[in-house]
């Protein structure tokens, strides 16, 4: 090991971690919330997360863009966690074609219902607690592609280095993923997100 | 432009990532369509509805001792498995909860309970391995007293028809518990004359749970780090 590594003390590295990830906790905190829907999830969530990235100090000292990379890490943490929480083997969600998908349906019919005066009614379905037992039925996977485009603003070609996931296939689950919410606020109930994996 | 390539591209316009030309069309389009602004308008509205959900703080001091436990573990090497019941109880139901009819002359082991804390939600998720498809399948949640499908608020039953895939079927429940006691979930997927059931132990407890009848706060995290204490 170097003698002049930035981290050459221990004491003196655990006090550089924490100057790395302490201007990131907050916003961390509030994805991994949205993420998991619970205090108690995203705290265990974050966590886990510290407890994978303090061995890696030096390497997080050296990215540029600190922020982007930790939500990445998060996030596979998180799917992984869920993945492992139904204990079965990673399967894809099931990818169609974007294309296809607005052949087949607006994907924004749901959320943009061209009947007049629907106005009022999309507003309605829009109050707080209507909306949150609809986010809390989503499925982990949808509330986590949500959070991050629709909620924290990441852009498509962000999400696209972030998930490594193509763009089509992005849009592709986004628009199902922004469908599944319109549905669960339109039938007014938390009907519960069966979300169907087909084997690879 | 027409509507359907507008749609097509909307999200790059609302960024900004398309190239002058295109971003022109798609304005022009806007102008023109008042459907494709109401889409546009809607979108927008669901965003920043959802960017105003609340986000509870964590418990006070969560950060150092979550800093002071990344230091003091050693990295995982495995998974500990040892989340609150219903993550487990889900893992454990992919085990056995097979949506194929040979599986139902084999009797299943009873699955461990679920416990739920008073007046929280509590999302428990259910995977149905079907081996073909099956369109017009119904679900339905028989739930026991004191514990409510959030968004059916006081009904006991819950039923709905859905079309399975074949292969893994999730199901997320979000639970609600009105009241202490204990019970039992039904659930159960019909299909023709077909019928498979689950049986799942609930209880209620008034204080912050880590298992069936286990300590009233759980000392670490699924993955066996250390929880920080309110």
């Amino acid at each position: 090991m170097e003698r002049n590594s930035r981290f050459g003390s221990a004491s003196q590295g655990q006090s550089d971690f924490e100057r790395l990830v302490r201007p990131h906790f907050d916003y961390l905190y509030k994805v991994a919330y949205r993420f998991t829907g619970t205090t108690d999830r995203a705290e265990d969530l974050i966590q886990d997360l510290l407890v994978r990235l303090y061995p890696r100090a030096e390497e997080l000292a050296k990215i540029e863009q600190l922020r982007p990379w930790l939500v990445r890490v998060m996030y596979r943490l998180f799917i992984d966690q869920t993945r492992r929480d139904a204990r079965r083997p990673y399967v894809a969600i099931a990818e169609s074609d974007f294309a296809a998908d607005v052949e087949n349906g607006d994907p924004y019919a749901e959320i943009a219902d061209p009947a007049p005066g629907p106005d009022v009614a999309f507003e309605l379905a829009l109050d707080r607690k209507r909306l949150m037992s609809a986010w809390e039925a989503l499925s982990p996977e949808h509330k986590a592609l949500l959070t991050l485009y629709d909620v924290e603003g990441y852009t498509l070609e962000e999400l696209e280095r972030l998930l490594d996931v193509a763009l089509g296939t992005l849009k592709s689950r986004l628009h199902r993923a922004r469908r599944r919410l319109a549905e669960l606020l339109r039938s007014g109930s938390s009907a519960p997100d069966v979300g169907s994996e087909r084997t690879k | 432009m027409n509507c359907r390539t507008f749609v097509e591209r909307m999200e790059e316009y609302l960024e900004g990532a398309l190239d002058a030309d295109a971003h022109d069309r798609a304005a022009a389009h806007l102008h023109e369509c008042a459907d494709c602004r109401r889409r546009v308008e809607r979108l927008q509205t669901l965003r920043a509805a959802l960017c105003n959900l609340p986000v509870p703080p964590p418990r006070p001091g969560f950060f150092e001792h979550a800093i002071a436990q990344a230091q003091a573990e050693p990295p995982p090497r495995r998974r500990y498995w040892i989340y609150a019941a219903g993550a487990a109880l889900a893992a454990g139901l992919v085990l056995w909860v097979g949506f194929r009819w040979r599986l139902n002359a084999i009797p299943a082991p009873a699955p461990a309970g679920v416990t739920i804390t008073l007046n929280e939600t509590r999302t428990i998720q259910l995977s149905f391995n079907a081996e073909r498809e099956l369109p017009g399948a119904t679900l339905s949640i028989r739930l026991p007293d004191g514990v409510e499908l959030r968004g059916f608020p006081e009904q006991r039953e819950v039923r709905w028809q859905t079309s399975l895939v074949r292969g893994v079927n999730v199901l997320s429940l979000p639970l609600v518990a009105k009241s202490t006691g204990e019970g039992t979930l039904l659930a159960s997927i019909q299909h023709g004359d077909r019928r498979t059931e689950l049986a799942i132990p609930l209880r209620v407890s008034d204080r912050p749970h880590t298992s069936a009848g286990g300590p009233a706060y759980a000392e670490r995290n699924r993955s066996g780090v250390p929880r920080a204490r309110a």
